[in-house]
């Protein structure tokens, strides 16, 4: 069984199919994940709020599907008015951030107060976070709002290693591996720094193949209570374990 | 299924702590029952022809194979040595300039080509970004060997797929084909005869590689031509 906390929903810009609701369905019985966490590609790469709106009609065809908004913080008080329009949907369950497509570094100060105008919820935050940088910037946002709890994308990319150390110190900070470089030693190394209860499964689907993740947990040298957690049991206490095992 | 793996390496790793042992490439291969094509990593960081005797001397021609390097930024140190790399046992040439950092247009890259056309065994070229696989396709069509660009993922897939549209001697290594359905929507533009399969063992996880082409809805043949028939008649013989 697996929670996958990182999912997209609609058409990429590369040589990739699309993926409608069945289609995603079949993907999830294939890898047996039981809830999946999407976010509008069409929101992190173009417009927020049409991509948002797209998304809400996905996340109704399935009971399995949860859902982030995409936020761009050029667009403060819209983004703000976008959270506020979605929080009481009970499939939405935190915010999706994109420095990278936005170019609004995670240390700008619009990022922060989004952070702080909704601290008082209970929105999980899913930032894309790429090298050493942008890993500090999220380090001091966890910092400023300890009661808020971050998911730290593709645990910095490829300088995960250096940027697993970054994090290290922040509770709130959870980390997930999804990268195009299936490291063999990520998920082992992601432990071993942060603790097992701060490792969860994201794939990038339907950008990356689940297969990707599920084979770096599978030949991580995991145990097999470590693989549990990973698959699905933290994503259960993250996400307020409403999910049957 | 059988299994030939056409990107594994070993020795030592310099940008993080991690086990890259021959022995460890072993250990991992042999939990698949899989064959593979390798080379030292000394030859891709420090210096290909110390690499080279270190893959000669290393590897036993059981389960893995010998791939030569050259690194052009070294040209023309060392060029003989690619005179006779076939007599010597080596199966294949890799070139790295993704991570040594030049260009498939680097002019001493094209002297290399030259040299090594005289042998008919695969070239690997581990790339990425956009616009080298394209330059890769016009160096192809310059010689007869085999050509097999690693490095294709979901950002240039497209870039792949129109040289091998175009270019009868290039194929596609999978290890980094990570969107879903990858395989499936290159079958159905260019089919999967020039698909060969690799894994970046034991740097990247095999278990990733061998779970993109298993996990799959192709077909057993179409598996098993990935897995090793199509890298066997590459390089001619049944191994």
């Amino acid at each position: 069984m697996i929670i996958d906390i990182h999912c997209h929903y609609g058409l990429w810009s590369f040589a990739i199919d699309s993926f409608e609701a069945e289609k995603v369905k079949e993907y999830m019985d294939r890898f047996d994940v039981k809830r999946a966490v999407f976010s509008s590609a069409k929101g992190i790469v173009y417009d927020f709020r049409e991509g948002n709106r797209d998304l809400m009609n996905f996340l109704e065809e399935d009971d399995r599907f949860l859902g982030y908004v995409v936020l761009n913080p050029n667009y403060l008080e819209e983004s703000i008015e976008e959270v506020e329009r979605y929080k009481e949907n009970n499939k939405i369950v935190g915010i999706k951030l994109h420095p990278s497509y936005s170019r609004v570094p995670i240390s700008d100060e619009k990022t922060f107060k989004i952070v702080e105008y909704f601290s008082n919820t209970k929105l999980i935050y899913l930032i894309h976070t790429w090298g050493v940088s942008m890993s500090t910037q999220l380090a001091r946002l966890a910092e400023k709002f300890p009661d808020v709890r971050f998911i730290m994308a593709h645990t910095g990319g490829d300088t995960w290693s250096g940027c697993l150390d970054v994090v290290r110190p922040y509770p709130n900070i959870y980390v997930e591996p999804c990268s195009s470089y299936a490291d063999r030693d990520k998920l082992r190394v992601s432990i071993d720094t942060v603790g097992i209860n701060r490792v969860l499964f994201g794939s990038d689907f339907t950008l990356i193949n689940p297969a990707f993740v599920i084979g770096m947990v599978e030949g991580g040298g995991l145990t097999v209570e470590e693989k549990q957690t990973v698959y699905y049991k933290n994503a259960i206490k993250l996400l307020g374990g409403d999910i049957d095992a | 299924m059988r299994i030939l793996d056409v990107n594994t390496a070993f020795g030592f790793y310099p940008y993080r702590k991690l086990d890259t042992s021959l022995e460890t490439l072993k250990g991992i291969l042999g939990n698949y029952n899989a064959r593979a094509f390798s080379l030292s990593l000394k030859g891709v960081f420090y210096d290909a022809r110390e690499g080279n005797e270190e893959t000669l001397n290393l590897i036993g021609r059981d389960n893995i194979y010998p791939v030569a390097t050259y690194d052009p930024r070294a040209y023309p140190r060392d060029i003989e040595y690619l005179e006779d790399l076939i007599s010597r046992g080596f199966l294949a040439i890799a070139f790295f300039p993704r991570m040594q950092g030049w260009t498939v247009d680097f002019a001493p890259f094209r002297m290399v080509l030259d040299i090594i056309e005289a042998e008919s065994f695969p070239v690997v070229i581990h790339t990425g970004g956009y616009g080298e696989i394209t330059k890769i396709s016009i160096l192809a069509e310059e010689i007869e060997n085999p050509v097999i660009i690693s490095g294709t993922g979901y950002s240039n897939l497209s870039e792949a797929i129109a040289v091998v549209q175009e270019v009868d001697n290039i194929y596609i290594e999978t290890h980094l084909l990570n969107s879903p359905d990858a395989l499936e929507f290159c079958r159905r533009y260019i089919g999967i005869e020039r698909f060969v399969f690799g894994s970046g063992a034991p740097v990247l996880s095999f278990e990733t590689a061998y779970n993109v082409v298993e996990k799959s809805s192709l077909s057993d043949d179409d598996k098993e031509m990935i897995f090793y028939k199509n890298l066997e008649d590459l390089v001619g013989v049944r191994l």
